[in-house]
């Protein structure tokens, strides 16, 4: 193996470590699922899509990989534990869980329900919490010495909004920004780091089926829509399952707390 | 898509920077160095560049890694440094900006010329390299830049730092201005904001006071150069094209104890 294999497998595999990636079915989960395995990390494919779970599980298991498949609606507790009971049975442990899932349709903010409003958060921000409480259960059972790495995805709506109709959605998301800092805070004293990345603009599928959904047919209106803000175009989800990977590999043993922008350039264009 | 990824994800290739020319202005000491021979390890052809006094002394170097002295205050010196390299290896790529002075010294006791001096080398000597280098990238379509600041631009970290502060807070802006500028052009540009990462430059006998000098607010412990050697390689490489105009600390969570 060459000198720059090592460095690079030193600081950015993450062999044999477990992670949980919500929401791992498609889009920027999806592409996160298949590095981290390439990585060497054994993957809990998580998503409240069964089957989508399960094909990329799959995939990653064609490919000689290590993948299990989980359905979880990561707004209710049961479904929540029943995923890290999974984890663990499936793997002995928990090392890093990518919390990516999230609900996003636009809603009018002034015809929007307050059981849309609700249900942007249960999922979003209660999802978060359920999801890192569960997991970091299990990371300060295995002790400092293995600690844990928690990815948060979050917005570059929560530090310059991009769309309207998205009051709920980027409430949320400043909601998971806050708790990537206070988790961050209390528990990197046990070894546990968290960041969170805020992805742009992002070609996932996510998108295009907000895009598609006529339910969801409000108009695409906002700064990030404006030509040329996004400076460097729209991202890949692999893009963003980069500098996820980075944020949970040694690489990044340093970073705590940190909530890095992967929106090429929109918050300075 | 799971084929078309397999292809196209290797975590080998994402940071590999086989061909990249990287130039590192304090490059011999500390976290320049630690950039600079995390780039090479990574398989760039690196320059280190530093005072006279500490590049002389630099040893054991990969046979890619060359170093070379330079004050990056003089604009004569940097110009000359970066068109021969750019003469010999067809422009450069990566730009890391880590030459550094602090005097620590509160503001009654700093001197007009010791401000200038911060300034100078600290905020000038970055324009004044990312000005000779940018028209090298352009020619290699694109290039990396990545400036080393501090945490202290954002939140005040150690007493005596006003002067430091202020010129970092200044690199910071300086980085997002560039990040505008030229990205159309495919040319990045972030900025590392290390928190207590101790390097060998601070004398001994340097007893700080301050936020920073808490070891309770050091809930990730101290770091030490390597750690910021991740990030660099991120944002040099193939996996960090989409990241442009940031400021990503890398401070073991002081900003959030």
């Amino acid at each position: 193996m060459s000198i720059t294999q090592d460095v690079i497998n030193s600081l950015y595999t993450i062999p044999g470590k477990v992670a949980i990636v919500t929401g791992g079915g498609s889009g920027i989960g999806e592409a996160t699922a298949t590095l981290m395995a390439q990585a060497g990390a054994r993957v809990v494919v998580a998503d409240l899509v069964e089957a989508e779970a399960q094909r990329v599980a799959d995939a990653i298991v064609n490919a000689d990989g290590e993948a299990i498949a989980v359905k979880v609606d990561i707004s209710e507790e049961p479904e929540v534990q029943a995923m890290a009971a999974r984890a663990v049975e499936g793997f002995g442990g928990i090392d890093i869980l990518v919390n990516n899932a999230a609900y996003r349709p636009k809603a009018d903010f002034f015809e929007m329900s307050v059981a849309e409003w609700d249900k942007m958060h249960a999922v979003n921000t209660r999802g978060t919490f359920l999801c890192s409480r569960e997991v970091i259960k299990v990371m300060r059972r295995q002790g400092k010495a293995r600690g844990g790495a928690i990815v948060n995805v979050s917005t570059i709506g929560t530090a310059l909004p991009t769309i309207v109709n998205n009051v709920h959605y980027d409430s949320s998301k400043g909601g998971v920004n806050a708790i990537t800092k206070s988790t961050a805070s209390e528990f990197a004293a046990e070894g546990i780091r968290i960041n969170a990345v805020m992805p742009g603009g992002v070609d996932s599928a996510g998108a295009r089926r907000m895009r598609a959904d006529p339910t969801m047919n409000l108009p695409m209106r906002g700064p990030i829509t404006m030509p040329g803000r996004m400076l460097l175009g729209v991202a890949t989800p692999l893009q963003l399952a980069s500098a996820i990977l980075f944020l949970a590999s040694p690489a990044a043993s340093f970073m705590t707390g940190h909530i890095m922008a992967v929106d090429g350039g929109y918050l300075v264009g | 898509m799971s084929q078309h990824m397999a292809q196209t994800c290797s975590v080998e290739a994402m940071f590999n920077l086989a061909g990249k020319v990287a130039l590192v202005t304090g490059g011999a000491v500390g976290m320049g160095r630690a950039a600079g021979l995390a780039l090479a390890a990574a398989s760039a052809k690196v320059v280190l560049a530093d005072d006279p006094g500490r590049i002389g002394v630099l040893g054991g170097l990969p046979p890619q890694v060359l170093a070379t002295a330079l004050d990056v205050t003089s604009e004569e010196a940097v110009n000359e440094l970066v068109s021969g390299i750019s003469e010999r290896e067809g422009g450069i790529d990566i730009l890391v900006c880590g030459a550094i002075i602090n005097h620590n010294k509160a503001l009654t006791e700093i001197s007009a010329a010791e401000w200038d001096q911060v300034q100078a080398v600290n905020l000038k000597g970055a324009f004044l390299t990312a000005k000779a280098v940018i028209p090298q990238m352009l020619r290699r379509g694109g290039g990396r830049i990545v400036m080393i600041s501090t945490i202290g631009s954002v939140h005040p970290v150690l007493h005596g730092n006003s002067a430091y502060s202020a010129s970092r807070a200044g690199l910071n802006q300086f980085t997002r201005a560039l990040a505008l500028d030229y990205a159309a052009d495919h040319v990045t540009a972030n900025a590392i904001l290390p928190g207590a990462i101790h390097t060998e430059t601070l004398p001994s006998c340097f007893r700080p006071t301050g936020p920073g000098a808490d070891p309770a607010r050091h809930i990730g412990g101290y770091g030490k150069p390597e750690d910021i050697a991740g990030l660099v390689l991120l944002l040099a490489g193939p996996a960090g094209r989409y990241i442009t105009g940031q400021t990503i600390a890398v401070d073991g969570g002081f900003l959030v104890s």
